[in-house]
């Protein structure tokens, strides 16, 4: 009860003035209006635009379901390699759910200013959730691919943890709205359609768009290996391995267009990774995943030492499996010595 | 309860600037309420921490400009203990993307990472901290006492920094920063000043690390430049620890019982020092290649193609010199020719870039002024050669560094 109190004095506190309709960001996550009914079945109401991305960020096994939702008339400008551009208005939303639980629904605002993180956390009785800025600890079983469950207290991050992945106050942006991952097939109800096709047909994309767009493979799914580590990598890495990241003082970038290999961390050795490094010298040694600290970091649960630090708990067998035949996979060059 | 609500009511209240002060106390669900008032802070707020011990389990972080976070007490009265950390991001305090920021008066100890770090921001303030490690100087430490990267402008002024498992007081690819009347002791590192430019390192004690000051460029970081640096009227003494550093990191490799290193970096001006009693030397310069070579690749100079390698334009003068060199270790044994006398004060590698014109001078390495401190010109691809003791060929000046000033 008390902290149910808590929870509604921080609303409030975010909230401004206490006008529970004036502009976003709402106190209830149903004031947006972005649901049929309570919105646990995340039904979208029309024009809230469902979608899913190629290279999904790990999240401790839990589900997602994402839509997008532009303002009337609004527009999004499309970039061949980069974030697209979305117009004053445009909420980008993303539910964590175990099963039909829904834990939290992440909203990004895209205001005159930029974009503001919010989060929204879910009720027990899964008919509202309210605006929580502070984060939270939720206790969920998730099931990994294996069928394994594993007892969590999931985190629902605060919102300078947004800022973390999305950039900085000011400069906070979209991660997976960009054309490599957003094209893919999505079923809307009559078949699956190429996503992009689907939001061209829709009218939703400024001017016209090349015929040939580039694509990010599923990481999971069996494939020439080196595009799906990279893919995993940009996924799970590169909103701060970036040179504009929260990492891009390491000089470790982990996008898919990075081609410098030194960038990539292969024979890199890292200059402040403290306990990180566990006594592996490269952050990635041709040929040899088990002397490179990039799957040393990735495969650990210690909070000194694993990668990505935020918000996950649990290791991504998966993507640590595909990293290691990456690296495996490399001539043998040695790192000098 | 009812403080955190009333704070956070003062949050809600009007948006009129001036200074309003969010009253912070060590009972309760800290994380949530410390975190929370960090997160509805406003520019302009104080949040004043009441004196006791704050248990966190995770980090802090602020993404506000113009908040000030200060103990209400001596840094000894006001504790805040990150050891209950156990997931997510591990520093204990952790600021980004905010100008004018303040933090003063309290203690921070038992971070799983850094104890406080600063990351692209402006108008910093560091003061009165005490940070460190209840295990003492322990390879399981967090990396970095305070760890400022991707700074403009920033001062770190009368901390205490013991235990860090890397340096003490980083000051990483910054511009303008002042680390001043600071105690640095019992860290792999004192205080390190890295590929960032006018610093300004003064009043400072180093002592008891595996190595007390660094100013250093290192390649492959995405800021290239570190020059004028200041480096004044500090003690660097008994910096002869053993190693703790985990094995494999970069620090790994600073060679124990050096008093202050430099490595590729420029125009340094380091004067009215006093060092002493450090076990290998007092100041080594070198160039990165250098150290490529003695560490068996533990450092990659040539895959940087816009790194500058080379140490230019130093001016070490009037400094003091004492008990330096008395049981060398690392690689600077095979140089120590004649244990009659203790090994040198400064040592320099010698190596200078062929392709840089140098016929003002600009770029000599400069040592004048320092009493009867020794100097050995060391071939470092032949070890054990010394190529030359005669201070002479560097008995030059640079123009003088001025000091920074604090503005912000």
């Amino acid at each position: 009860m008390v902290k149910r109190a808590l929870i509604i004095a921080l609303c409030a506190a975010a909230c401004g003035d206490g006008e529970e309709m004036g502009a976003p960001p709402y106190a209830m996550l149903s004031a947006y209006g972005f649901f049929t009914g309570d919105g646990h079945t995340q039904e979208p109401v029309s024009g809230v635009i469902p979608f899913t991305v190629n290279a999904s960020l790990f999240a401790d096994f839990t589900d997602k379901h994402r839509f997008l939702s532009l303002p009337e008339g609004g527009k999004i400008t499309y970039s061949a390699d980069g974030n697209w551009g979305f117009p004053t208005g445009s909420f980008i939303i993303k539910t964590f759910a175990v099963g039909s639980r829904m834990i939290e629904t992440r909203v990004l605002i895209k205001e005159a200013s930029g974009w503001l993180p919010t989060t929204f956390l879910w009720n027990d009785a899964q008919t509202e959730a309210t605006l929580i800025l502070i984060g939270a600890r939720v206790p969920v079983t998730v099931r990994d691919e294996s069928g394994a469950e594993h007892a969590i207290e999931y985190r629902v991050p605060n919102q300078n943890q947004c800022f973390g992945c999305h950039g900085t106050r000011g400069t906070t942006d979209v991660l997976g709205l960009r054309t490599r991952q957003m094209n893919k097939d999505h079923d809307y109800g009559a078949g699956p359609v190429n996503q992009i096709d689907h939001l061209v047909s829709l009218g939703k994309f400024e001017g016209s768009l090349p015929a040939t767009r580039s694509r990010l493979p599923d990481p999971y799914v069996a494939g020439e290996v080196a595009p799906r580590a990279r893919a995993w990598l940009e996924a799970n890495c590169a909103h701060c391995h970036n040179p504009n990241g929260a990492a891009g003082s390491t000089n470790l970038f982990l996008n898919v267009d990075v081609t410098n290999p030194i960038d990539l961390g292969v024979c890199r050795l890292p200059n402040a990774a403290g306990a990180g490094t566990g006594g592996r010298r490269f952050d990635v040694v041709p040929g040899l995943p088990d002397d490179s600290i990039m799957t040393f970091r990735i495969a650990s649960t210690d909070p000194s030492i694993k990668m990505p630090e935020m918000p996950i708990q649990l290791v991504d067998q998966r993507g640590v499996d595909i990293v290691t035949q990456w690296i495996a996979g490399m001539t043998p060059t040695g790192c000098g010595n | 309860m009812l403080f955190t609500v009333a704070a956070l009511s003062i949050s809600c209240g009007d948006d009129s600037s001036g200074t309003r002060t969010v009253r912070l106390t060590a009972d309760g669900d800290v994380q949530t309420k410390v975190q929370q008032a960090l997160i509805s802070a406003q520019e302009g707020d104080v949040l004043l921490f009441a004196k006791g011990t704050y248990m966190f389990s995770e980090e802090l972080s602020l993404s506000v400009s113009g908040v000030t976070l200060r103990g209400d007490g001596t840094r000894e009265e006001v504790i805040l203990d990150f050891s209950r950390q156990q997931t997510g991001n591990a520093n204990g305090f952790s600021a980004t993307g905010v100008h004018d920021l303040v933090i003063e008066n309290f203690s921070l100890r038992d971070s799983v990472g850094d104890a406080v770090r600063v990351q692209g921001s402006e108008n910093i303030t560091l003061r009165n901290l005490k940070i460190y490690w209840t295990a003492g100087s322990a390879t399981d430490n967090g990396a970095y006492g305070i760890y400022p990267v991707n700074d403009k402008k920033l001062l770190i002024d009368n901390c205490d920094v013991r235990g860090a498992s890397d340096a003490g007081i980083y000051v990483g690819q910054s511009e303008t920063a002042v680390v001043r009347n600071s105690h640095v002791e019992g860290n792999v590192t004192g205080i390190e000043i890295e590929n960032t430019d006018d610093a300004e390192v003064t009043g400072n004690v180093a002592r008891d690390n595996v190595s007390g000051i660094l100013v250093f460029n290192l390649p492959n970081l995405r800021r290239k430049t570190g020059a004028r640096t200041k480096v004044h009227g500090n003690t660097i003494e008994m910096n002869n620890r053993e190693p703790f550093a985990i094995a494999g990191s970069i620090v790994s490799y600073v060679p124990p019982g050096s008093g202050m290193i430099m490595l590729a970096n420029d125009n340094t001006e380091c004067h009215g020092n006093t060092i002493k009693n450090n076990v290998s030397v007092g100041i080594v310069v070198v160039s990165c290649g250098t150290v490529q070579f003695l560490t068996d690749n533990a450092i990659n100079c040539a895959t940087d193609t816009v790194y500058d390698s080379f140490p230019e334009g130093l001016n070490i003068h009037d400094n003091t010199f004492a008990g330096n060199g008395t049981a060398p270790e690392g690689f600077y044994p095979v140089y120590w020719v004649d244990h009659s006398k203790p090994f040198y004060d400064i040592i320099w590698d010698g190596v200078t870039d062929p392709s840089k014109p140098n016929a003002d001078g600009s770029l000599n390495l400069c040592i004048q002024g320092n009493g009867s401190a020794t100097f050995a010109h060391i071939d470092p691809a032949a070890p054990g050669t010394i190529v030359s003791t005669d201070l002479a060929p560097h008995a030059c000046t640079h123009a003088a560094l001025p000091e920074v000033p604090v503005t912000w």
